[in-house]
């Protein structure tokens, strides 16, 4: 982690005992998926790693792979349309593809929590929603109902629900959008996980709610020590939260390296592009995508570097696929021109 | 939450009270004057103008509509023309008789659908396509050719089960279930048909719910994940199915009854229709709205028991 030093985020640069063993390995991640007839490929080789306590961001535009990937992690993809391979997919030191579903099931919940994005679909309606942080502390902590119910309550406060005990029994729908993904947050951290995965957690909500989720994010993060796995299309969030950062596209890792570094001299035009699409907080919502052109989806045929029909560097030699490879040290592009990006 | 069911019941009432209209004009829609349909087409004058006066059936159609709720309000639904009972011990007898067997038929429903529904958990899966083919091949068999074949089968090939009539369960329960099984299980096929069409549907729209995948998330086990987090919501839908059903269940219980020549309700309203059984007819169309008006209740609380948001309201 040579960039931590200079890393956007100051915070992260006292990690109080630098754990060394990976709390994520994935090595040449593939996810193929199944729709009438045709096969997509969401995932085209992806490897990573996450260290214990980091916080690394997945970024990308929409349909580049991020939530295939997240949800390969705790294999949530529907077994029956997916196919997902991969050379190595260690989560805690669990092997995700060969683990049963008795040890799945520990990890899921237990030292990976989830996060996903939409706070109003993602709480189950007709449940209180005190039970559903309930059910995560008895199922992976062991605890006794009555001492479950306790450190609910607890959770539900210091997440910042006020009138925790009592507003422990109402249901989803009585909160707001934000309390909402701050309950998800919750349930999601209940059994102190080594791994939290994120998928576009302030996506749905407005920018100042944004900000204090993110905040919490950050607080339970430093708190609890553990790991983040961050999904936004938004790099003003991963700048914020992040000391790494993966950057996809079309199913690929196109580039990856510390916050700092990769925003300060990106290695891909992509990368590049995205830089200047950062949605502005005096114009919201202004911008979706600089980039011009259209992404590449899970059934287009790739061949060589996937951004070059939008790709103003293009050139011959691009007809075949780049590799990542060190930019700087630490910090990586799948670019035959990367020394040319600005 | 109690306005919601001041409501439901306010809308219910109303409910009864167009039924009531329907019901009192039904005879005066036909050609010619109730009097005359009631008395046959060989009737002579006299004995129509007879008719007309026992039934007072010569005043101003208001004053006679007012005249009949009176009479309904404090119990009394009239006599039948044809038998010369009073309408209210037609029922009392006719009622329970179809209410057991729709009850019946609805255990016999739910316990198909449920077991054909687990395969809605898994899309796909052998039990989940049985329960496909269930619903179509169900649906499309008329409920009355269904009857005939299960009393030839049952009662007259193997002659293990009464061909028809009527015994009570519950003043004799072995030979009661006996005669009850062949129309409930008939009638059972047919609902269930639709109720697995329903459910599976429901379950397998459920089970792609983002907090379906949530509870995944947790570590909650695929039972545990349906027990506590998909089978509330899959059932709201559900429930308004059932309801539906069991409401216009009167109306099929006719065709079963007839077939398996039960003393019901229904065979007791189709007789009263080709009889011309003036007041038997009128009682049987609010009996009718009434039971569609329960059903809907019955729905709308069962809701509430399901459905927080409508327990508690929108914002808290
Ligand atoms: N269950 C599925 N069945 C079929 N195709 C899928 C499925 N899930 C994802 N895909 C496809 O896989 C590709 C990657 O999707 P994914 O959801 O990972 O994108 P994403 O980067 O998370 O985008 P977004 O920002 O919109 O969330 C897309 O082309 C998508 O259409
Ligand atoms: S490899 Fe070529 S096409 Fe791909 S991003 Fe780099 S310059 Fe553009
Ligand atoms: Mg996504």
């Amino acid at each position: 982690m040579s960039g931590a030093e200079t890393s956007v985020r100051p915070a992260s640069t006292a990690l109080p005992e630098p754990a060394p063993d990976p709390v994520v390995e994935v090595a040449d991640l593939e996810v193929d998926f199944a729709v009438r007839g045709a096969i997509g490929h969401a995932v085209r080789g992806v490897s990573f790693q996450i260290r214990s306590g980091e916080a690394v961001g997945l970024v990308g535009e929409s349909g580049s792979g991020k939530t295939v990937t997240a949800l390969s992690l705790l294999r949530l993809l529907p077994d029956r349309t997916t196919r997902v391979r991969a050379r190595s997919l260690r989560v805690a030191g669990v092997d995700v593809l060969g683990a049963s579903a008795a040890s799945l099931a520990r990890l899921r919940g237990g030292a990976a929590g989830v996060v996903f994005q939409d706070p109003l679909r993602a709480l189950t309606p007709t449940r209180r929603v005190g039970s559903q942080i309930v059910e995560v502390i008895e199922r992976h902590s062991g605890r006794s109902r009555t001492q479950a119910r306790l450190e609910a309550v607890e959770l539900l406060s210091r997440v910042g629900i006020p009138d925790a005990r009592n507003r422990a029994r109402d249901y989803p729908h009585q909160f707001s959008g934000g309390q909402r993904q701050r309950i998800l947050l919750a349930t999601a951290v209940a059994s102190h996980p080594r791994l939290l995965i994120a998928d576009e957690p302030t996506t749905a909500l407005d920018v100042t709610t944004q900000s204090q989720i993110l905040d919490l994010l950050l607080d339970l993060q430093q708190d609890l020590k553990m790991a983040v796995l961050l999904i936004s299309h938004d790099l003003g969030v991963i700048a914020r939260v992040c000391d790494r950062v993966l950057v996809m596209y079309g199913g690929r890792l196109v580039e990856t390296g510390s916050t700092s570094d990769v925003f300060r001299a990106p290695g891909h035009p992509y990368t590049a592009g995205l830089l200047r699409s950062i949605p502005r907080l005096d114009r919201p919502g202004a911008v979706t995508s600089a980039i011009p052109g259209e992404a590449v989806d899970g059934f287009t045929q790739v061949v060589g570097c996937a951004f070059v029909p939008r790709c103003s560097l293009a050139a011959p030699v691009c007809t075949e696929c780049p590799e990542l490879e060190d930019v700087t040290p630490g910090h990586q592009a799948a670019c035959w021109r990367s020394e040319l990006v600005t | 939450m109690r306005r919601y069911l001041l409501s439901r019941v306010a809308g219910g009432i109303g409910t009864l009270a167009g039924g009531s209209v329907v019901a009192f004009f039904v005879f005066h829609l036909l050609p010619g004057n109730p009097a005359e349909i009631i008395a046959g087409t060989h009737a002579s004058a006299a004995q129509v103008a007879a008719i007309q006066r026992e039934f007072a059936l010569n005043q101003s159609l208001v004053a006679e509509f007012v005249g009949w709720w009176e009479h309904v309000l404090q119990g009394n639904l009239g006599v039948s023309v044809v038998s010369n009972v009073p309408v209210s011990h037609l029922l009392a007898q006719t009622l329970p008789v179809t209410l057991t067997l729709i009850g019946a038929s609805t255990v016999v429903a739910l316990a198909f659908t449920l077991v054909l529904s687990l395969g809605g958990l898994r899309k796909g899966s052998v039990l989940d396509r049985i329960a496909l083919g269930w619903s179509v091949v169900g649906l499309s068999i008329p409920t009355f050719w269904l009857g005939i074949l299960a009393i030839l089968l049952f009662a007259i090939h193997w002659g293990w089960l009464p061909a028809g009539g009527y015994i009570s369960p519950y003043s004799s329960p072995l030979a009661g279930l006996k005669s009850l099984a062949l129309p409930a299980i008939t009638f059972g096929i047919y609902m269930s048909a639709i109720f697995t069409q329903f459910l599976r549907r429901s379950f397998l729209d459920v089970m792609r719910e983002d907090f379906v995948r949530t509870a995944r998330a947790r570590g909650l086990r695929e039972w545990q994940v349906v027990a506590r987090h998909a089978s509330k919501p899959a059932m709201i839908p559900f429930v308004t199915v059932v309801g539906i059903a069991v409401s216009t269940s009167l109306g099929f219980a006719m065709v079963v009854e007839t077939v398996f020549a039960y003393p019901g309700f229904g065979s007791l309203f189709v007789q009263a229709i080709t009889t011309r059984d003036y007041y038997v007819v009128q009682a049987g169309i609010m009996v009718i709205v009434a039971a569609v008006v329960v059903a809907n209740i019955l729905v709308d609380v069962a809701y509430l028991f399901l459905d927080p948001r409508i327990r508690y309201g929108r914002e808290g």
